[in-house]
């Protein structure tokens, strides 16, 4: 089998600092790997990284998604291939509603990938449902994009938009930060429902909390820019007793 | 001999031959006389004009007249389900639509007709323009249009189409009153022949009496290399409302002025419009909102896009005399630049001799949002596609505040047709 995702002695400048410095991580069809590490180790730098993002040079290494070389394409194109990021500080957009950007996104990626469009009817009855089940006021997705939401109404917002892509590799950047425990655990279900034999995913946390709703294979610790250990979901709870001086 | 003296004799000989009877005649003389005292076609010298580029037309003598015009009809297609008045180099094509309670007719034919507008009609508007002089020196005719009191027309097109020699100037002029109480809505459109580089130059007065509201909405569009120029000149009386959506892409050197006289009480004036300049275009917007009178109301909503190469200004003043007591005067223009060879510029200028009022201006520079590109992009979007949807969004508060819909989504897909064309041009 495949992996899903073979990164390989990654090495990432950001500013002009090396930021990642030697990182490696294979993720395999079904697996659901968690990455914890203090602030500032290089958690958002890696998840930026494989999402392309302007700024984030890659000055060593390999990244391989579904055995294609995932550095050689532009950011929508990862994004085409099944490749979703849950952005930390989600970002608003205004003049533009959640449904129309939606909508768009989920039509280029199609367009992209040589599929049909979705119509627009048919996006609409799936929104509406994937709304209910994360309990989310659908006449927010008229409003602009995340313009006057609140962090707990962000986060949850990047979880509804990845349930209608259904991405084949989802990387999370701390999803769980700011929601309250009710949304915690809606989420974490939502999560769950993309949680598939073919499907991968990357959580960043910093809690174990959200580890307990949706349970992770594997667990990393990255330290310094690189992954200095990984366990099972045993760590993340060795982690949250006794802090990363005494466990990494 | 110099070329304002060129200008003089050469208007001398083909004032015969140009339409209209003695009252349009002597009009013609003191536009011209004007035209020669203000100093003919301004340079870019000119305080006013420094940012309208008009260098090509004083070069290439398009303003000189030229007869007779050939009558070549530019393709064109109505855009809404509205009565459709088209106008060729002056002329109504074909007969006016009959509606009740209006009255529409070329303007030579009303000047005979109605002498009373006259005055209305050769107006110089609240500040003299030299291309206003010459306009009236040399016009063609235009539209008359008459809106009885208390009539409601939901909807009129008109499209100006220009169809004559190479290197020709247009010279249009239209009135549009409306009496006390009428309600109208009208779509302006000019059409310009392919590959022709000639100018049109398009004046039109309006009156709005007492509780009159008129909506107007204007699209200009040229063909590559032709010039446009128009000012709209709009009196607004007690009461009465006028609001104005005007949408500017893909033309070279465009100066587009609208002035606007609040002589009312509660009078009400809004203005909207979008600017999109890239690869050698030029787009000027010049607005002067004179509130003559109290507790009148002005709002300008201005949005600028250079893209690579195109260069767009913004020149808006706003006078309020010293007995007009509580205005209301909002001005806010915020400008996008595409491309670091793109120009903005913003001059607003605020002049207020009363001292109880509200008045306020704002102005913002931008560049594309590139972290909600990166968020975009992340999603599936191409850059360029999401480049567009930025730039539309931006345009938001502009095209949104068309109330009809086939209008606005034709806007939108105006606006997209240029973002891609113009990112078009900078690759090449
Ligand atoms: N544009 C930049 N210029 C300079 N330094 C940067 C830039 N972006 C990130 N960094 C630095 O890179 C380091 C790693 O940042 P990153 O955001 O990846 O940390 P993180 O592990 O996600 O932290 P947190 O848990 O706080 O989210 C930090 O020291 C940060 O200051
Ligand atoms: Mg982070």
């Amino acid at each position: 089998m495949k992996p899903i995702l073979s990164i390989d002695n990654l090495k990432v400048r950001v500013g002009g600092q090396e930021i990642l410095k030697g990182l490696n991580l294979k993720i395999m069809p079904g697996e659901v790997h968690a990455i914890m590490g203090p602030n500032g180790s290089g958690k958002s730098t890696l998840a930026n990284a494989l999402a392309g993002k302007p700024g984030y040079e890659v000055t060593g290494g390999t990244v391989l998604y579904k055995g294609i070389n995932l550095l050689d394409l532009d950011a929508h194109a990862r994004a085409g291939e099944g490749l979703f990021l849950g952005f930390q500080y989600p970002v608003e957009i205004p003049g533009v509603s959640n449904l129309n950007f939606l909508r768009t996104a989920l039509n280029a990626q199609r367009l992209y990938r040589g599929e049909e469009e979705m119509d627009a009817s048919t996006f609409l009855k799936k929104i509406k449902e994937k709304a209910k089940l994360l309990l989310m006021d659908f006449e927010m997705q008229k409003r602009a994009v995340n313009v006057g939401f609140s962090g707990g109404e962000k986060k949850r917002n990047e979880m509804l938009q990845m349930l209608m892509i259904e991405p084949t590799l989802a990387v999370l950047d701390e999803t769980d930060s700011g929601l309250d425990i009710d949304a915690l655990k809606i989420v974490a279900e939502g999560i769950n429902t993309i949680r598939l034999p073919d499907r991968g995913l990357l959580l960043i946390t910093h809690y174990q909390r959200l580890l307990n709703y949706v349970e992770p294979d594997f667990v990393h610790i990255l330290q310094d820019g690189k992954i200095v250990r990984t366990g099972d979901k045993e760590l993340a709870k060795e982690l949250e007793e006794k802090g990363y001086a005494a466990v990494a | 001999m110099t070329v304002l003296e060129t200008y003089k004799k050469e208007f001398k000989e083909i004032l015969p031959a140009l339409r209209g009877g003695q009252n349009m005649a002597r009009a013609r003389e003191r536009g011209m006389e004007r035209f020669v005292f203000l100093g003919g076609i301004p340079g870019p010298k000119a305080e006013d004009w420094r940012y309208s580029d008009l260098r090509a037309i004083r070069a290439r003598h398009l303003s000189r007249p030229k007869r007779p015009l050939a009558q070549t009809v530019p393709r064109f297609e109505p855009l809404t389900r509205w009565p459709l008045v088209a106008v060729l180099n002056g002329k109504i094509l074909g007969s006016a639509p009959a509606l009740e309670g209006v009255e529409i007719l070329g303007a030579e034919q009303a000047l005979e007709k109605i002498p009373v507008w006259a005055d209305e009609y050769f107006s110089p508007g609240m500040e003299e323009s030299p291309l206003e002089r010459l306009n009236l020196a040399l016009s063609e005719g235009g539209l008359f249009i008459n809106i009885a009191k208390n009539a409601v027309l939901e909807g009129l097109e008109i499209i100006f189409l220009e169809g004559g020699d190479k290197k020709n100037a247009h010279h249009l002029r239209n009135f549009i009153g409306l009496e006390a109480g009428a309600t109208a809505q009208i779509l302006f459109r000019t059409i310009s022949l392919e590959k022709n580089p000639g100018w049109t130059n398009m004046v039109s007065n309006f009156s709005l009496s007492e509780g009159a509201h008129l909506s107007l909405v204007c699209d200009f569009e040229q063909k590559e290399k032709s010039f446009l120029t128009g000012r709209n000149f709009v009196k607004v009386d007690k009461r009465a409302s006028f609001s104005q959506v005007s949408l500017a892409l893909g033309l070279t050197a465009h100066r587009f002025e609208t002035e606007v006289n609040l002589m009312g009480k509660g009078a009400d004036a809004r203005l909207f419009a979008a600017l999109l300049a890239g690869r050698g275009e030029a787009v000027d917007f010049v607005t002067r909102i004179h509130h003559s009178r109290p507790q009148a109301k002005s709002r300008q909503t201005v949005r600028a896009v250079a893209g690579f190469e195109g260069k767009t200004a913004f020149q808006g003043r706003v006078v309020v005399e010293e007995n007009a007591q509580k205005t209301v005067a909002h001005q806010n223009c915020s400008n996008l630049i595409l491309d670091p060879s793109g120009e903005v510029n913003i001059k607003p200028e605020l002049l207020i001799f009363a001292d109880d009022v509200v008045c306020s201006h704002g102005a913002t520079v931008g560049e594309i949002d590139e972290v909600a590109l990166f968020y975009m992009m992340q999603r599936g979007i191409p850059k360029a596609e999401a480049k567009a949807i930025l730039v539309r969004a931006f345009l938001g508060d502009v095209v949104e505040s068309l109330e009809n819909e086939v209008l606005r989504s034709y806007f939108e897909d105006k606006i997209e047709a240029w973002m891609k064309q113009s990112m078009d041009r900078k690759q090449r």
